[in-house]
This record gives C-alpha cells, structure tokens and sequence, in this order.
C-alpha cells in the first residue's frame, strides 16, 4: 500500500536516531499520506457523535481533522500504539497530564500579558509565562527520565528535552525568572488612605490588626476556625489607583524593576517549537484517554489492535459502538459486546434477526473498528485483529432522500454505483438495509448482484438485511443473527452469534412462552 | 468557652437522625425560621412515601409529645430541644449522673437558670437585630459597621453574664453548673472586657487606614493585612517625612471612577479585619446559641417537674446501671404521659424484674397492660436522657438503644396489608437492634391468627434474646406466652393484669402465669 522510505525502525542507537519529528507522525511523510473519511460516512457510524465527545476533551485545543484522518501503513499506527502503550503506565501519563495543564495555564498567562495594560503588569505576567514554561519542561524532562519508555517517539521527545533542559540558555532564563518573580513577591508594601490622600510607603513590620481581632475574640469559638481568603480580588485588572500605587512601589524598589525590564529586553524565553508542537499534539493522546477512561472504569474494555499482519484476517472479541457506550455509561445502561471473525475466504458478514436486535449498532461497530484501527488508538474490544482500510464506505436507508418510493430506489442505486467505482480489495464497506425500498424480488436481485461484485473485488463488509437468501450467496458471506433467550423473547440481548439465517429463532421463542408449540399444544389439548 | 452541661466533655451530642433542617432553623436563632419548619403545613418535614425513623415510632408508641409539650409549656424551641434530649439518650451511667446532677441544681435554683436562658436569648436576639440595620452580606467597610455595632451590645450581655457567674458561684452545686460559672467568671474577667473595649474603639479607624500588601499575580496588591492606625503626630502633621520615602497622590473629589477605585481598593484592604469582627460576632453568637440549647434542656426539666409535683406525681432521681446488667426494680412506677394528660389519680404498680431478659405482661384488656409497658419505656427514656423518673425509686441498666412495636389497630387500611405492614416495621426494628437494647412489644403479631402470630412471634422473640436484647412483651397470645414460659433457656419474669375486686380493673399488675381463657373480647 504504502512504498515511502522510512528510518528502519528496529536499528534505534543513540548515535543514528532520526531527529524527533512529531509524537503523533512518524516523518513529515505520514502526515501528507494520510487520507481523510468522508463525513457522511462518519455520520453514517455515529462516528460524529464520538468526535464530538472527543472534542469536549480537547478544551481550547483544536484537534483539526486528526479524528477523520487515517493513517497510511500498519507501522504509521503502530507508531502511535507504541505511545499508548507507555501511557498505560500511571507514571507516564501522569507526567504527561501535569505538563499539559502547566502549559494550558501558561498560554493562559499569555493571553492576559498581551491584555494588560500597565507595563509593569505586562512585566509581572511575561516573567510568569517564561517560567511557567521552564517549570513545565524541566518537570516533565525530569519524571520522563526514569521511566521505561518504549514508543519512539517518547523516546525521541525524551531525547530533546533532555538536550533543551540542559542547555544554557533554557538554564539562564530558568534561573532569572524565577528569581524575579520571588523577589517581587517577596515585596510588601504600606498603603496609608486618608480622606481623598493614599500614600505608599515602605512596610515596616506592623502586627496584622485582623489576626488580633481574631485573637481577641477566639474564646467564643465554639468549632474549628473558618479559613478567611483575605482581601483578593478576581480580576488581575488594575484600577487608576491601583495603577499609581504600582508606580509608587516600582519607585520603592528601583533595582528590582530595572532587572526585570532588562530580563525581558535581552531574552527570551522563547518556547522550544519541539516543546510547543508537543504540547499541542500530545493532546490527542490525553483527549482519547480521557474520552475512554469512564468507559473503561464501567468495565468496558479496550486494546490495541493487532494491525494487518496476516492480510485481511478479522478477528475481534468483545467488540462494542463506542458512541452508543459513550452515552450509555453517561446514563447507566449496560453495553453488550460481540464476537466476529472473517478467516481464510470469508470477506462479508451478512447479519439478519429481529428487529431492534442489535443488527445497526453491530454494523456500526464494525465500521467504528475499521476506522479506529487506522487512527492508532485504543478500540472498543478486548481483542482485534484487523487491517488497515483504504476507505471505509456506507450505505444506510436515508428516509428524507426523497418522497417516493421509486425515487427512493434510484436514489440507493446511485450511491452504490458510487461506492462499487471507488472502492478497492482494502476498502471496507458497511450496507444497513440497503434496498428496503424497492419489493422482494428487486432488492434480492440488486443485491446479489451488488454483494457479489464486492467479493470479487475482495473488499470486507458488513450487510444487514431482512433476506436471508444474501446470507447463503457464497462460502465468503458468513451469516450473523440477533440472539434471544428463549424462555423470555422479549427481552432483547443484542447479541450476535454465527448462524444459519432462519428467520425462525425469535418466532419459535415466543411460540413457546405462550405454549404453542407443537408439543406444547397436543399436551395441552389432550383430553 | 465550652458550655458543657448536657455532657461532661462535649457539646450537646443529638441524634444523627435529628441532626435536620428543623435544628438549623434553631441554631439560626430566627424565630421564624423555626415556626416554619416545625410548622408541617407551610414546611411538610419527609415523603408519606418514607416509613417513620424508629426514633419517631418510640415517640409515637410511648406517647413521648405529652412529655415534651409539658417541657415546652407552649414555647417551639423548648419543645424540639427536649424531643431531640430525650431522643438522643445516653448510655454510659457517669453521664447520666452528670447530667442529673445538673438537672437537679436546675430545677433546685430555676429562678436563676431562667434569667440565665432569658440573657443568652437576647445575646442572640442583638445578632438578629442590633436596632436599625441587617447584617450587610457583601460590603466590607458596613460590615465593619454593623459589627462593631454588634459587639458594644454583646459586651453589655458578657457584662451581666460575669455578674450573674460571680453571684450563683456559691449557690450551685453540681459539678456542671460549677465549672460553668467558674469558666465564665475567669475567661470574662475584668481585663479581659477591657481589652475587647478597646479593640471596640480601635475598630472604628477614626484616623484613617493604614494597609499593607503584597505584590501578587500580575504585581496587583495581595493579601492585604490592615495594621492599627498610627497616632499622627507633629512630624506628619507640619509636613517632614519620616525617614522613609514615600511616594502620595491624591484623588480628585470629582473623579467618580477614582473614587470608586479608591472605595473598592479600601474594602479589599478592609476585608480581613471587618471579617475578623463579623467571625469575632459569630463567635459569640455560637457560645451563645450553644448556651441556650443546653440550658433549653434543663429549663425543660423545671418545667415538667413543676408539672407532675403540682398534680402530685412521685418523681425521682433513677438510678442507672451497667448496660451488661439487667436490672430492672421500681416502686410507684408511673406513665408520665399518662399522668400529663389525665387529670384522674394514678394507679402506680411496683416491678421487680432484675435479672430477667424477658418480661411478658398477660391478663385482662383494659386493665394496665400498656400502661406499664409505657411507663417502663418512658421511665428508661427519661432517665438516658439524664432526667428524672416518675416513681418513688427507679433502678434500671441503662439499654443501648429503646425500641418499640406497637400493633396498629386501625391504622392500616387494607385488611390483607396489616401484617405485612406489622412485620415490615419488625424487619426495620431489627435493623437497629444492638446487643443490651430494649425492645418493647405491644400485642404484635396480632394481624393474623393466634396460631401463625405466635409462630411467627416466637421466632422473632427468641432470635431477640440469643442476641442479647432484653424484651418486655405484652400480648394476649396465650399459645406465644405459653410457649415462652416453657422454654428455660433464658430467665424470664411473667406478670398478669390482678383480678378485678369491685367490678372495676384495678389497673394492678402482678407476677402471674399465663392462662388460656384471659383473653378478652377485642373492642
């Protein structure tokens, strides 16, 4: 599929790395290759509702188009599976999240230092945003050095910021930063308010007035003291007042000023790109841990998939629609979860059953596997084995597309004329009742027709459909079937399993809760 | 400044269950406030889905709302301060006699104990309403104000509070009462008041303001700390500066958004003192209030002791023992509630149950069965509530816990719900029961037939005694008293109504066995 040259990935030496590029792309490469779904087709999968979810997650980030993008080859994915597996450790992850929270609070900074409107304020704020960064880096460079890391691209983000954090001028800017700031918070100063007259003063060491007062007064105390948050305000707004008392401290204290408008004339400070860009890309990382992490602490699982090693082998255990469990979690449903496997010839699951079985949410689980995989990212299943798709195609009933039947009919037809020019023997295509709107024998003929022209490409698939006959066109279409209990047929398990398509199983269920079947009848008839 | 005269070592502990709104709305001191929420008509208290609390069952059952209304004598506080006493029973005897003492030199000096109730009344009151304004809630320099305010009438109250301590010094005897009055008369004493004068003075910064901050986020002032204001002299005054430099500036009268810069930037400097004096206000308001809330109990007492003495019940002093005993003697014992809403004579009965676990009271309808049954379990929750008891002598373990099971004649409206509503509440009785706790039955198990009742309820009595609870029964179930008095395993007292002598029930109670025919016709 894909033929780029790439660093071989299994000679890493200290001496011969390639230089870090990005945690989310092997080489500027992948990310030009990489291809985008289409967005019905994500609809079509509720995939939508998940990236939706996803960017909750992502707060002020903007993860771009990072969800519908897929990636080219199984080592691209891997690349990034290789990062999720170091996130699973507690200590990566956490390192991980603290520097992403220090670096949102400092473009947080940022923003108020370009707001700011006295100076010295601006000063105060720009020290902060310098240090905030180097506090970030050092602290993430510092708890990533013990850890075991095993992706290469941690790997390489550790070698740059071991590089950075030592070097000179990330040293000097550290040190004088913090510094700075200490010493002007250090400053105390006395304000005396007389009538319409403030003067500001030196702070000699007066006793604090409330402390007495409290002291005073304690005796009375019946239960543990009420912490007082004293005198803050919100807003880092200053007033006219507030303006001129800053000027009378800055006078106060000459040299402390001075330094630090030096400070911030010569250097810099400047955020590493390296460090930026990271910060900005791990997001994706974060996001998708955070979007799964209630899932899976209401037990739901989740692995990384093994990608495209035996070519189209599909293999999933436990397999779940991630935006149906999203909304279930949230609201204390339960979620099932099934097992389905395409081996040696087999390339289409055609999945028929009751109604409201479950046959929808599995074909869109399919497809969600299909597109998930190619991201990289931990996927709704405790086992899969899938390949990489090229494309990954739907065709689900659309009931505004049009008002008649007839039009409805030619409607489906044309976009499966679409989907059969464009799609190849890697592309992945999931058909939800298509051609319910035609009679019997119609559906059945286009259908065969349109199910046999896949097969011969070698695409995968997935058909729901009500005719059976699509469940036995060929020893590559393997028959899926909404299960129930029979003791109780009304409640549904939305579990499929690999079985001859009847259309019997649920009948027959219901025929013996009320007593008629055969059996059942002549036992109850007889005299 | 801990009150301490509910329990030796802490505030006046209440139930958890009666830990609730109606409590806030009496620590809040708002008389309002109260009326609604004991009012069930403006506030309804729970969900007619939600069974009673068991704690509401004991009060229901023993008719406690006699007691506690002659405790009030028509004033709300009183009445939800000695239902939430007599609620929240104790258990260890050290804490009963402490309280009992204190109770005692209540009732003994009540003129005093009133003037003292009435003092920490208005000592509230002056939070509520210190004459023209309301607590501001945000503003910091009208906090400061009204504080101040505040304070100079709560200072008069700590006046007459020492006053009244140093006179009773001498008077009272319980070791409650004393530690009290000596806390008073040393935490208030005349320096003390003194010094809160003068912070009084100081508070109103008639010289101006003298604050200091720290430069925070941004370098904006933070963590502003007021200092007391310097006495200006002539320095300041002709003009020379001290020795430090100083950078002034005015602003102008007529600059509005200056002004209010100005305004705001002397409440931020403001906030920690003028919360220093609206936490010293509450403060006091607190020792007060808890003040009250003790002394509402022993007012309570006054109250119903004045009560039963003047319709010329027996009271006295019980004497409470180990939990782990079973000790259970009384001479003249009386349902107090009954004394309280009847106007008639009383007939007391005498008990002599040490050692028993059980107690079944068998006999004639009508003829004092329940009453004893009440007056056992009023007399056990007087006394864990550190009262006294009406009898001529009262001697009983103190029981972990009190329950009760009442049959519910006709509360029930559907025939075939009666017993599983009866064996619902049994099922939460035992949710609560704890080894050494009493459990009094009146005729339970009687929505079914003698046969099943009995079944049913030997089951439940005997799983009750191998868990050591000690069970008074009163029932008409021949086949269950029988059965009980057959079985020896566990040392059990059986009492009967006496036989009537001139037509009329004696209302006597004595030892007697079971016998099959003295089940009456129920009414």
């Amino acid at each position: 599929m894909q033929s780029t040259q790439l660093p071989a990935v299994d000679t890493p030496g200290p001496t011969d790395m390639p230089p870090f590029h990005s945690i989310l792309f092997r080489s500027p490469v992948d990310h030009a290759a990489s291809v985008e779904g289409s967005p019905a087709a994500l609809a079509d999968l509720h995939l939508d509702q998940v990236e939706q979810s996803l960017r909750r997650q992502f707060a002020q980030h903007d993860p771009g188009a990072l969800f519908t993008t897929l990636l080219p080859d199984a080592d691209a994915v891997e690349y990034r599976q290789e990062v999720f597996r170091d996130l699973a450790h507690e200590g990566v992850l956490v390192a991980i999240r603290s520097f992403s929270r220090a670096m949102d609070t400092r473009l947080e900074a940022l923003v108020e230092a370009e707001r700011s409107r006295h100076p010295l304020q601006k000063q105060s704020l720009s020290l902060e945003v310098v240090k905030a960064y180097c506090d970030a880096t050092r602290e993430l460079a510092e708890s990533l050095t013990p850890l075991a890391l095993t992706s290469r691209a941690l790997q390489g983000l550790r070698r740059t910021l071991t590089a950075l954090v030592d070097s000179e001028s990330f040293t000097a800017a550290e040190a004088t930063s913090s510094a700075l700031l200490e010493e002007s918070a250090a400053v105390r100063y006395a304000v005396r308010f007389r009538g319409s007259r403030v003067t500001v003063t030196r702070y000699d060491g007066q006793p604090d007035h409330g402390a007495d007062v409290r002291a005073a007064f304690s005796r009375f105390q019946q239960d543990a003291p009420a912490t007082s948050a004293g005198g803050e305000s919100g807003t880092l707004q200053l007033s006219g007042v507030d303006s001129q008392i800053l000027d009378g401290v800055a006078a106060l204290h000459p040299e402390l000023f001075a330094a630090r408008a030096a400070f911030l004339a010569c250097q810099g400070g400047h955020v590493d790109p390296a460090v930026e860009r990271f910060h900005r890309e791990v997001q994706f990382y974060l996001a998708w841990c955070e979007l799964i992490r209630p899932l899976r602490d209401a037990g739901l699982p989740f692995c990384l998939p093994v990608v495209g090693k035996v070519a189209g082998a599909v293999a999933v255990e436990g397999g779940f629609d991630l935006a149906l469990a999203l909304s279930a979690v949230r609201d204390g449903r339960s979620v099932v979860g099934n097992d389905f496997e395409l081996s040696g010839r087999e390339r289409m699951l055609v999945v028929t059953g009751t109604n409201n079985g479950g046959k929808t949410t599995f074909a869109r689980m399919v497809g969600q596997l299909f597109h998930l995989v190619a991201l990289g990212v931990p996927v709704p299943a405790r086992y899969a084995q899938l390949p990489l798709a090229d494309r990954i195609f739907t065709h689900f009933e659309q009931e505004e597309s049009s008002a008649t039947q007839a039009g409805r009919f030619t409607e489906e037809l044309r976009r499966v004329d679409a989907i059969l020019q464009d799609a190849t023997a890697a592309s992945v295509v999931i058909l939800n009742e298509s051609f319910s709107s035609t009679n019997l024998s119609d559906a059945l003929q286009v259908a065969t027709r349109v199910v046999r022209t896949l097969l011969e490409r070698g695409c995968i698939g997935v058909y729901v459909t009500f005719m059976d006959e699509i469940a036995n066109l060929s020893d590559q279409t393997v028959s899926m079937v909404t299960q129930v209990l029979p003791e109780d047929p009304a409640t549904r398990t939305f579990t499929l399993e690999r079985a001859p398509a009847d259309g019997r199983a649920h009948a027959w269920a219901i025929a013996e809760k009320y007593g008629l079947t055969r059996e059942r009848l002549l036992a109850r008839m007889r005299p | 400044m801990k009150v301490f005269l509910m329990h030796p070592d802490r505030d006046f502990d209440i139930a958890p269950t009666l830990r609730d709104a109606t409590l806030d709305a009496m620590l809040s001191g708002n008389p309002f406030a109260l009326d609604n929420a004991v009012n069930p008509a403006s506030h309804p208290s729970r969900e007619p889905t939600q069974p009673p609390s068991v704690l509401e069952l004991l009060a229901e059952d023993l008719d406690l709302e006699s007691l506690f209304a002659a405790m009030a004598d028509g004033d709300s506080f009183l009445l939800e301060t000695s239902r939430r006493a007599l609620l929240s029973g104790l258990t260890d005897p050290d804490a009963i006699a402490y309280r009992q003492e204190i109770a005692s030199d209540a009732i003994a000096h009540a003129g005093v104990v009133r003037r003292l109730y009435d003092l920490s009344l208005s000592a509230i009151e002056h939070e509520r309403n210190p004459g023209t304004i309301f607590r501001p809630t945000k503003d910091p320099e009208s906090l400061l104000t009204w504080s101040v305010k505040v304070l100079e009438l709560e200072l008069e109250v700590l006046g007459e509070l020492r006053a009244l301590a140093d006179d009773a010094a001498d008077t009272f005897r319980s070791a409650g009462f004393r530690r009290f009055f000596a806390m008073v008369s040393t935490e208030l004493d005349d320096d003390y008041l003194a010094l809160l004068r003068e912070h009084l003075d100081k508070l109103r910064f008639d010289g101006g303001l003298l604050a200091s901050a720290r430069l925070g986020r941004g370098d904006k002032g933070s963590h502003w700390i007021m200092h007391e204001t310097p006495a200006s002299n002539w320095r300041e005054r002709f003009g020379f500066g001290s020795r430090t430099p100083t950078h002034s500036f005015d602003v102008s009268p007529g600059d509005a958004p200056g002004q209010r810069a100005l305004a705001s930037l002397r409440s931020r400097a403001l906030t920690d003192v003028a919360d220093a004096a609206a936490q010293a206000v509450a403060h006091i308001k607190d020792f007060f209030t808890m003040l009250r809330l003790e002394l509402a109990f022993h007012v309570g007492c006054i109250n119903l002791h004045d009560q039963l003495t003047t319709s010329g019940q027996p009271t006295c002093w019980p004497e409470a023992t180990g939990e782990t005993r079973r000790d259970l003697v009384a001479r003249d014992l009386r349902d107090a509630g009954l004394a309280l809403r009847l106007d008639a004579p009383l007939v007391g009965n005498d008990l002599d149950a040490d050692g028993a676990a059980l107690v079944v009271i068998t006999g004639a309808n009508q003829g004092g069965k329940t009453t004893l049954l009440r007056a056992t379990g009023t007399a056990q929750v007087m006394m864990r509530a550190g009262m006294f008891v009406c009898a001529q002598s009262f001697r009983a373990s103190v029981a972990s816990v009190v329950l009760t099971h009442w049959t519910r004649g006709e509360d029930t409206a559907m025939r075939g719900g009666k017993l599983d509503e009866e064996l619902q509440r049994m099922s939460r009785v035992a949710d609560h029961v704890a080894p050494h706790c009493l459990l009094l039955c009146n005729e339970s198990f009687a929505s079914t037939n003698e046969r099943e009742g009995s079944e049913i309820g030997r089951h439940v009595v005997e799983a009750m005694l191998e868990s050591s609870v000690t069970v008074m029964l009163v029932t008409h179930m021949y086949e269950l008293a029988q059965h009980l008095r057959a079985d020896a395993t566990h040392q059990a007292l059986f009492l009967r109504t006496a036989p009537r002598t001139d037509g009329g029930p004696s209302f006597r109670i004595v030892p007697g066995d079971p016998v099959p025919n003295s089940r009456g016709i129920k009414p």
